[in-house]
């Protein structure tokens, strides 16, 4: 016997009028939403997720049992990532290493004073031998200029690196003092100015030096303004949690399928009320199939068939089944 | 119905979802008793899930339903979370109300249907909740809303049966309570007018 669609509230004339007007104006009024402003947003954490992808029913086929070959591509194409990471913060390193070492054999003055007193040795012989102001003044604002790289460079290096608190960074920051040694010993206004002119292009070229301690200040100042807005996104959303568990899991099926299938599992328990049960129980089968323990995954994929026989992972689950049934003898 | 998309435009799927269903999200959410404070990341939530879950299947759920359902879970989940404020529901779309219309008459009366209704509203369950919503507010049928819930039709009919119950009763006692003040300022007016010499 089928039941008969019910007939809405708003269509029925045997409901109460003021009923009805209240439901109209609910259905006519839904809550304002900016969906451009929204998708940033969504963009955004989208790419976060990346490398793992929409965890699809047809991410990777059912074919975890039969296809090596796609998954040296996804070996490869792993291992490319990886290797990219590794490159890059070894680059980091190295140039912090560097960084250091030079400020530390730089002969035994820290490297503001090391780089104004060759500065000032410079503008002595050069004064002796009687060059043209414009000239000496050139080379006082390069030595100041060295100072200030060296400077500004090791902040860079360090804001980037994330090792040094904000009062060190602040403290380091192209000195005002190197500039104001340089501009005591130059000789003359013309000095000055292409002091200046130095200096600013040294901050042009290290923005992150500069702006490392302002923009701290800046950032707390508005964080403090924003505090109660910003509170509820900087509390742990369980949403947003799961949604990275599995990003993982599908990360790592690719590569370490027991790490997946361990990472899966326990998802399950974390999660066990959340929103991607299915997904992970999928992953679970698949995970299983590569690592071909075949009975574990006939037993899961049968029972997930059961719980999820029409679900995006359906099609793949159901591949792995039959072609484990198959070679049941 | 609309198909799933092929996996390459996987992403430009989910943001095309957000474009044209991300105003029915927030409102469903927010009908369900999320909190304002709480509703952009809800949003994005349910998005961000539907990107993991892969492209919906539709048989015979619509895309709607499907974004429903995730969000049915999200705002299970925030309702778990201390967040979860009920008070905010009545104030904040009446604002929106007052920017929009002219007559402040009309405003004074959409307000107050607005703030009948959700709390109304929040005298069901949430499963009867999000049932009653997307069949009597967001015009969804009951086939595509047990697609979506993966629940028999007849579960669909049942929740919406026990939330219309409940809230007209609740409807009606929300009207009685209005009229109840006026009611006895009448009354105490008729006593008065009688004590009278």
């Amino acid at each position: 016997m089928t039941q008969q669609p019910p007939r809405r509230l708003l269509d029925d004339p045997s409901v109460a009028a003021q009923l009805r007007g209240d439901l109209v104006h609910a259905r006519a009024h839904p809550t304002g939403y900016d969906p451009e402003a929204g998708l940033s947003a969504l963009r955004t954490a989208l790419d976060g997720l990346a490398p793992g992808g929409p965890v699809d029913g047809r991410a990777s086929r059912g074919d975890e049992l039969t296809e090596p070959s796609r998954q040296g591509a996804e070996w490869s194409e792993s291992l490319r990532a990886v290797a990219t990471r590794w490159w890059g913060w070894t680059a980091v390193g190295l140039a912090t290493v560097g960084a250091v070492w030079w400020s530390q054999h730089t002969p035994l003055l820290p490297p503001q004073r090391a780089a104004s007193e060759r500065a000032a040795m410079q503008v002595e012989a050069e004064r002796e031998a009687s060059q043209p102001a414009g000239a000496r003044a050139e080379a006082v604002a390069t030595a100041a200029l060295d100072a200030q790289v060296a400077v500004a460079a090791q902040a860079t290096l360090a804001a980037q690196s994330e090792y040094v608190a904000p009062a060190k960074v602040a403290s380091r920051a192209p000195s005002t003092r190197a500039k104001s040694a340089v501009s005591r010993r130059g000789a003359g206004g013309a000095e000055s100015a292409v002091t200046e002119r130095a200096t600013s292009s040294v901050q042009s070229l290290f923005p992150v030096a500069q702006e490392t301690a302002s923009s701290r200040e800046t950032d707390a100042a508005t964080k403090r303004a924003s505090e109660p807005a910003s509170r509820a996104s900087s509390e742990p959303r369980a949403g947003t949690a799961e949604v990275e568990h599995l990003a993982r899991v599908r990360r790592l099926l690719a590569t370490e399928p027991h790490e997946a299938l361990a990472a899966a599992r326990e998802g399950q328990k974390t999660f066990a009320q959340g929103l991607l049960v299915e997904e992970r129980a999928g992953l679970i089968v698949f995970a299983l199939a590569r690592l071909e323990r075949t009975d574990e995954a006939l037993r899961e994929g049968r029972s997930f068939l059961r719980a999820h026989p029409d679900g995006p992972f359906a099609a793949r689950v159901r591949a792995i089944v039959t072609r484990i049934e198959g070679l049941t003898p | 119905m609309e198909r799933p998309a092929p996996l390459d435009d996987h992403r430009a799927y989910v943001e095309r979802l957000f474009r044209e269903h991300a105003g029915f999200v927030a409102s469903f959410l927010a009908r369900l008793g999320v909190a304002q404070a709480d509703l952009d990341d809800a949003v994005q939530e349910v998005f961000t899930v539907a990107y993991c879950k892969g492209a919906f299947v539709p048989d015979r759920a619509t895309a709607r339903s499907w974004l429903g359902a995730i969000a049915v879970r999200v705002a299970s989940g925030q309702r778990r979370r201390a967040r979860f404020r009920r008070e905010r529901l009545e104030a904040e779309p009446a604002a929106a109300v007052a920017s929009d219309t002219a007559s402040a008459q009309h405003t004074l009366e959409v307000r107050e249907s607005l703030s009948r209704v959700n709390r109304a509203l929040e005298s069901l369950e949430l499963p009867q909740r999000a049932v009653f919503v997307l069949f009597e507010l967001e015009g969804e049928d009951c086939a595509a809303i047990a697609e979506a819930l993966e629940v028999p039709v007849g579960t669909v009919y049942s929740r919406l049966h026990t939330a219309r119950k409940r809230f007209l009763a609740a409807h009606e006692h929300l009207l009685l309570a209005e009229n109840e003040p006026s009611q006895r300022r009448e009354s105490v007016g008729r006593s008065d007018a009688g004590e009278r010499p």
